[in-house]
């Protein structure tokens, strides 16, 4: 039996995916996309959101998303998981979110951009809709890591018809080649979580066109994986960074 | 899955000190192995020592790639040798710093290092310019205790304490990264020392055992650094190596 830093046993831990959507069929979609991508004993639980958007493809959409994420880590935290991840590759709520908790609360693509940067000088995103190229340079610039971010690159296709695979991992490859060939990406983060489980068949297709020095991230499952190394060490974001919220009125919530 | 610790020294205890720390907090399936090096500096307290540390530490990554590893550490605040194995290996090879200032990052909206000695500011500045995250250090500060002489813990945690407790209230610290591998194992003495300082809102991240969970992630998934960035090197006559 080995023991997380915490003192919790470490063949047990839970996982909470809030997915920032109210579209039905993601919940058991999630279940099975995020669950091969936990180590055994970890335990995932995928919830949507009561109130909001069908999918988020806007800063509006964000914005009328992100109340009822936090109240839906927050609610994580009360129901005993270890750490929590906000599916959506705009990290929605994710800042808020840690103010009013004190578990791990997981961004895709602060931590897809951070790994990133561990692993390739300069890299690319391939996301869903141009209209969200500013975004993800803003992302960047946060993190500290703009001048690493090679290009932001979309196959504009909507999210809600990232269900044709064969499509969508066409247009992955296509603008993936182009982010190296064009760009300098050496390495590729995938741009939506909605595009789980694609990173091996898009780095096949990479190899197929002759690029074999280019590893393809997968937000979504990198997420999984950080989230349970930070809840073995028992580390968590810092609460003098992500104060809690002061105590007032406020109407509606 | 197969987890190496490269300890960048000769001295062979710290094998066991990685092993004893790291061991309790593997998964059920990993498989951790330490070693140390032939030929180098007994520690790291200077750029001089990290550079006759690296050809050895280039090669016992390269002899854990062949041993089938899924993925290695190159264990000290330094991360000697890490950009240069990486030109060698495919599998990933893991910087305690550089991954320390990532994850920082992520969980702070600044980090200080508390290091061993004075001399580690330049080193841990350059680490952080080179990361993109300089405006993220908040400071290094240093414990003047000897790498060989971190033994002796309560002495290490309670320069550590007070150095981290000067890193917040002073310089505006969210989050302390330990400077030195060597210090594994005293994250939580010293978040509990924060604590009766009255701060109990800044984590402290272990480099070494936040290094080796980041690496079994990343073996999890098959994922490695760009060949792209690390080419392997041209073939050409190299004496000595």
């Amino acid at each position: 039996m080995t023991w997380r830093l915490d003192g919790k046993d470490i063949d047990s831990m839970r996982i909470r995916v809030v997915v920032p959507s109210i579209t039905e069929e993601f919940e058991a979609l999630g279940l099975e996309q995020y669950s091969p991508g936990a180590r055994p004993g970890t335990e995932i639980s995928v919830t949507l959101l009561d109130k909001g958007p069908a999918s988020i493809e806007s800063r509006y959409d964000e914005a009328v998303a992100v109340p009822d994420i936090v109240r839906k880590v927050v609610e994580a935290e009360k129901d005993g998981v270890d750490a929590v991840i906000i599916e959506c590759m705009a990290d929605p709520g994710l800042q808020a979110a840690r103010e009013m908790v004190s578990i791990p609360v997981i961004g895709p693509a602060e931590t897809a951009m951070h790994v990133a940067s561990m692993l390739a000088h300069r890299f690319s995103l391939v996301i869903v809709l141009d209209r969200r190229v500013p975004m993800f340079h803003e992302h960047a610039h946060r993190m500290g890591v703009a001048e690493r971010l090679a290009s932001v690159r979309a196959v504009n296709i909507p999210v809600l018809e990232l269900g044709d695979t064969e499509r969508v991992v066409k247009a992955l490859v296509e603008q993936s080649v182009v982010a190296v060939r064009e760009d300098g990406a050496h390495l590729i983060v995938i741009g939506c979580t909605g595009m789980i489980g694609l990173a091996e068949v898009v780095e096949r297709g990479l190899v197929g066109q002759g690029i074999a020095d280019v590893p393809v991230i997968d937000p979504g499952i990198l997420a999984i994986k950080v989230a349970e190394a930070l809840a073995d060490l028992g580390l968590s974001h810092s609460k003098r960074t992500y104060l809690t919220s002061p105590e007032k009125e406020i109407v509606g919530y | 899955m197969k987890i190496r610790v490269i300890e960048p020294v000769i001295s062979k205890t710290l094998e066991g000190t990685s092993l004893e720390e790291l061991s309790p907090i593997a998964r059920p399936d990993t498989e951790l192995s330490a070693v140390s090096l032939d030929a180098g500096p007994a520690s790291i307290e200077s750029t001089y020592e990290a550079a006759l540390a690296a050809p050895h530490v280039v090669a016992k990554i390269v002899e854990a790639q062949k041993d089938g590893v899924d993925a290695v550490i190159s264990n000290c605040m330094d991360d000697p040798g890490v950009e240069a194995a990486r030109e060698w290996v495919s599998i990933p090879v893991i910087g305690p710093a550089e991954t320390s200032m990532h994850i920082a990052t992520m969980l702070g909206h600044r980090f200080s290092i508390i290091g061993v000695l004075e001399a580690d500011e330049r080193p841990f500045q350059d680490h952080a310019r080179k990361a993109g995250l300089e405006d993220r250090l908040a400071s290094v500060r240093a414990i003047n205790i000897p790498v060989l002489e971190l033994e002796d813990r309560t002495k290490a945690v309670r320069a550590l304490v007070e150095q981290s407790v000067k890193a917040v209230q002073e310089d505006g610290a969210h989050v302390i990264i330990f400077g030195c591998t060597g210090m594994a194992g005293m994250a939580q003495d010293v978040e509990n020392g924060l604590r009766e300082q009255g701060i109990t809102d800044v984590p402290v991240i272990d480099p070494a055992k936040l290094a080796f969970k980041i690496a079994e992630a990343l073996a999890d998934m098959g994922l490695s650094h760009s060949k792209r960035t690390y080419p392997t090197p041209p073939e050409k006559e190299i004496v000595g190596y």
